[in-house]
């Protein structure tokens, strides 16, 4: 009988010390393979004007008395704070946001990578995402879609051109906005000469964002996937 | 103090002091360690009867430019303003180089909350207009606290 007790103690034991080298290993795993992309792995330090990122952090605000929930990034050195909405992105269990102005050929890239407890939620915010490109569009766009991928070409206010995707792959979802922009040029000097300067702009190079947004979608989407 | 002082009676009973009275040393040194709390009490925490009001800070409006940008659901962009209630915005370098923004002039734009003020500002020209980024370039009427 006291051999009995002896043999159940050291049982428990022993799957306690499995379980907790386990659980160390997966730990020293997660933090040693980052499971996202940084924007200096996607582009050179110098083709960047201003970036923020970072790992985002749930943030509680109290606007006219009511407790509000916000998904944020803070960037105190750039004055600048990457927010998003439970309306849009649920509560994810964990997520990384960037936001970066290119340099040549001019353009804009922000990125989010969110990870859900479960598929069902990433499915929702998704389909979430899906709705906010298409109301950021302003007149006529082109939409791709597919149960786990959403690629679409829209036009801003001014008629320049971006692109956003959104992609899933189990409880995680990737959403990608790049915008092209125009070649810094002088401003009209008056108001009579706005219209005028609005008519001519035009992106730096489309054909190359289009491409930068193809290659910097496959990028992160291959690490943050492939890494689990 | 005396030999007799030092070391006490084995009964445990106060013992006299010789030349200063009837003192008893218990009691001499319950007062001493009442000083000493009292003087280890902070200022103002022993003190008695109410507190002075502060006098209340002078709230008011003036022109104040935001303190930061935020991003909202990669797509908005807003100019954040640390006061509240804030009006009245203009663009210092002059508000018609607003007026190309896709969204009507500067006073057109829309305000998304008023504490703390976050005012929307469309994004193609924030990023392509000259010095539009520049959060002192802005400014409003705001409630300061």
């Amino acid at each position: 009988m006291r051999n009995l007790k002896f043999f159940i103690v050291f049982v428990v034991l022993a799957l306690m010390s499995l379980l907790g080298a386990r659980q160390a290993a997966q730990a020293a795993s997660d933090s040693t393979t980052p499971y996202y992309t940084s924007i200096e792995g996607l582009m050179p330090q110098g083709s960047i004007t201003m970036q923020c990122e970072g790992e985002v952090r749930e943030i509680q605000n109290t606007i006219t008395g009511l407790e509000k929930t916000t998904q944020s990034v803070a960037c105190d050195g750039v004055h600048l704070r990457l927010t998003f909405t439970p309306s849009l992105v649920g509560h994810p269990s964990k997520g990384y946001a960037a936001y970066a102005e290119l340099v040549s050929p001019r353009g804009a890239l922000s990125y989010s990578l969110w990870t859900y407890a479960d598929p069902s939620q990433a499915t929702v915010a998704g389909q979430q995402w899906r709705t906010n490109f298409r109301a950021l569009a302003q007149g006529n766009y082109d939409v791709t879609e597919q149960s786990d991928t959403f690629v679409m070409k829209g036009k801003d206010e001014l008629g320049l051109p971006w692109w956003g995707r959104v992609a899933q792959n189990g409880n995680r979802l990737v959403v990608i906005k790049v915008s092209a922009l125009p070649r810094v040029s002088s401003p009209p000097a008056s108001a009579a000469d706005m219209e005028q300067w609005i008519t001519n702009l035009k992106p730096e190079n489309e054909a190359t964002t289009q491409t930068f947004f193809e290659e910097t979608s496959r990028s992160i989407e291959d690490k943050f996937f492939g890494t689990r | 103090m005396t030999e007799e002082a030092h070391t006490g009676s084995a009964t445990g009973n106060p013992v006299s002091i010789s030349g200063h009275g009837r003192i008893k040393i218990r009691w001499f040194k319950l007062l001493a360690l009442l000083v000493l709390l009292l003087a280890a009490v902070p200022e103002g925490v022993g003190a008695q009867g109410p507190q002075p009001l502060t006098p209340p800070q002078p709230m008011s409006w003036a022109n104040f430019s935001p303190q930061n940008w935020e991003y909202v659901d990669g797509g908005h962009w807003l100019a954040v303003w640390s006061a509240s209630n804030c009006y009245n915005q203009h663009y210092t370098p002059g508000d018609w180089q607003t007026c190309g923004s896709g969204y009507g002039c500067i006073s057109n734009w829309t305000w998304w909350l008023s504490n703390p003020s976050k005012l929307g500002v469309p994004s193609t020209w924030r990023s392509v207009w000259p010095g539009a980024q520049t959060l002192n370039n802005y400014i409003a009427t705001c409630y300061f606290n």
